[in-house]
């Protein structure tokens, strides 16, 4: 436990030696934020859609911009570099284990983007935003809030994990992962809340795990899910995540036969 | 000397091609990774003009043919001039680039025949895909003139993402590391820039028409094609901004080569 608590606090503490590496990132990410608000505006101004609100899709975006960081895995860039170049011999002889020290740096990374992306942010939006913003203060929702972001975090990971552990089958990963992130993007509601969603386009949705990333938590904090559905989102939450963990475990099984060491 | 080139660029094309056909499975993964990236793109606008059925008096086929020309112009440009925005950053800071200077062939010429881009058939096919469902949608005579007029107009679209591209790769020689910028431009400013513009507040309207002339790629080309070149002032300026924006950012690619004097290390 101490050493995965060192590789967390080492990722945070080495993203801010290049400070200068922060910076376009950030403003990426503001960017991005500042497009998102300004095309929902727009649509909103013309012609108000029944159902929704424009503080509610602006709050939307607030909360989504605050937890979007949380769901973005980066992890499995490093461990299929590893793989095809052959250095993930070196970080089996460590004494870790592999998926809890890329669980490790996935955690630190989360809190650098936190502090680097979603404070400022948090700050701008309250400027601007304020009058829009309207978050029903619920303590059972919060509480909620909490958990599905834990296991969003998870999800999120795993499936990226998997894409890492891919690379043993088919070396080159990036196709595959912009696939995957792309493919997201719509079924979790980054680009487009659910709400918009036609029908059948909905049930697709909810066979995957996406929602669970990001549409569900956001929607359970503007106060869109009542008390007795929470058990039921609850269950397929987590055994989606249960279930990505079983996969992994099979997976891992199945490459540690494919590994193959020249020499010594 | 245009046959010369094209004799160059078809023998480095063979190479690449040779190159990519080894790998059948990875090349067509990144096509169909792009064509579900250019999807989802769409699919906001299809969900949200599902929704609202209007915006700002453009209808879905409208719409989805200025997403056709966007996406279109910038497969085809993509296929040129993406690997020297791409390339140039890393090849700066290795020192690589000075190869580029020693060789009898102009630097962006090399950069471009050297790497064609086969990752952008996705964005194309999905761009001409798009296209033909509004075109076939969409109540307008297909006359000969509208087609010559269309062709000429898609054209120029391409011309004015390539003149961006070449723009967006000459900032290297300017900046250290603009690559996250021009992501942002090339993704976020770009997509926002499909949507029609008029709906946007003045300050974006003012950036997509002044600061990256996205708004001449997909907005002013189907404002021409469906509400005619009339009900706009100044909207004749489309027809001659592509190749005026291409000279300008040659001219700023030559300029950066000439101040140019090595990564510094």
């Amino acid at each position: 436990m101490k050493s995965y608590i060192r590789i967390f606090h080492k990722t945070i503490s080495t993203s801010f030696v290049y400070r200068s590496n922060l910076y376009m990132p950030m403003l990426a990410y503001f960017v991005f934020v500042f497009l998102q608000y300004s095309l929902w505006s727009a649509v909103f101004a013309l012609n108000e859609p029944k159902g929704t609100t424009i503080s509610q899709m602006m709050t939307y975006i607030f909360i989504g911009m605050m937890i979007r960081f949380l769901t973005t895995a980066t992890a499995s860039d490093q461990l299929s570099q590893e793989i095809r170049e052959g250095k993930i011999e070196l970080m089996l002889i460590r004494p870790y284990n592999l998926f809890l020290f890329f669980l490790a740096k996935q955690l630190g990374r989360i809190v650098v983007d936190f502090i680097t992306k979603g404070l400022p942010l948090l700050g701008i939006s309250l400027l601007f935003l304020s009058p829009f913003i309207q978050i029903p203060y619920n303590l059972s929702n919060w509480l909620y809030f909490g958990f599905c972001c834990i296991n969003a975090v998870i999800i999120a990971f795993c499936m990226d994990y998997m894409i890492g552990l891919m690379a043993f089958w088919i070396i080159e990963t990036w196709q595959l992962r912009f696939l995957i992130q792309d493919i997201g993007n719509v079924f979790s509601g980054v680009f487009i809340p659910l709400w918009f969603f036609s029908e059948p386009f909905l049930w697709i949705a909810n066979l995957l795990p996406y929602p669970y990333l990001y549409f569900y938590p956001i929607n359970v904090l503007l106060g869109n899910v009542d008390h007795t559905s929470f058990l039921s989102l609850t269950l397929v939450g987590l055994s989606w995540s249960i279930g990505l963990l079983v996969v992994i475990m099979l997976m891992w099984h199945l490459c540690k036969s494919r590994i193959v060491i020249q020499g010594g | 000397m245009i046959r010369a080139y094209a004799a160059l660029y078809r023998k480095f094309i063979i190479k690449y091609a040779k190159a990519k056909l080894e790998y059948k499975i990875p090349l067509t993964l990144d096509i169909v990774a792009n064509m579900v990236n250019s999807l989802s793109f769409v699919s906001v606008v299809y969900f949200l003009m599902n929704h609202f059925s209007k915006l700002d008096d453009w209808q879905l086929n409208e719409v989805m043919l200025m997403f056709g020309f966007g996406l279109l112009s910038w497969g085809l440009a993509g296929m040129l001039f993406w690997a020297p925005v791409m390339q140039l950053e890393q090849l700066i800071i290795t020192g690589q680039f000075d190869h580029f200077l020693l060789k009898p062939l102009h630097p962006l010429l090399h950069l471009m025949f050297r790497h064609f881009q086969h990752t952008f058939l996705g964005q194309t096919l999905v761009g001409i895909g798009l296209l033909y469902y509004s075109l076939e949608h969409l109540s307008i005579w297909l006359t000969p003139s509208f087609i010559l007029n269309g062709i000429y107009l898609l054209f120029n679209s391409v011309l004015v993402q390539s003149a961006i591209l070449i723009a967006l790769s000459s900032l290297n020689f300017f900046v250290k590391k603009p690559l996250v910028f021009s992501m942002m431009v090339v993704v976020d400013l770009q997509v926002i820039s499909r949507y029609p513009v008029s709906i946007y507040h003045q300050g974006l309207q003012f950036v997509v028409s002044f600061v990256v002339p996205y708004i001449f790629v997909s907005y002013y080309p189907v404002v021409i094609l469906t509400r005619g070149v009339n009900s706009e002032p100044l909207l004749w300026v489309t027809y001659v901004i592509g190749p005026m924006l291409v000279a300008f950012a040659c001219l700023l690619f030559n300029y950066g080569v000439r101040r140019y004097d090595g990564a510094g290390s």
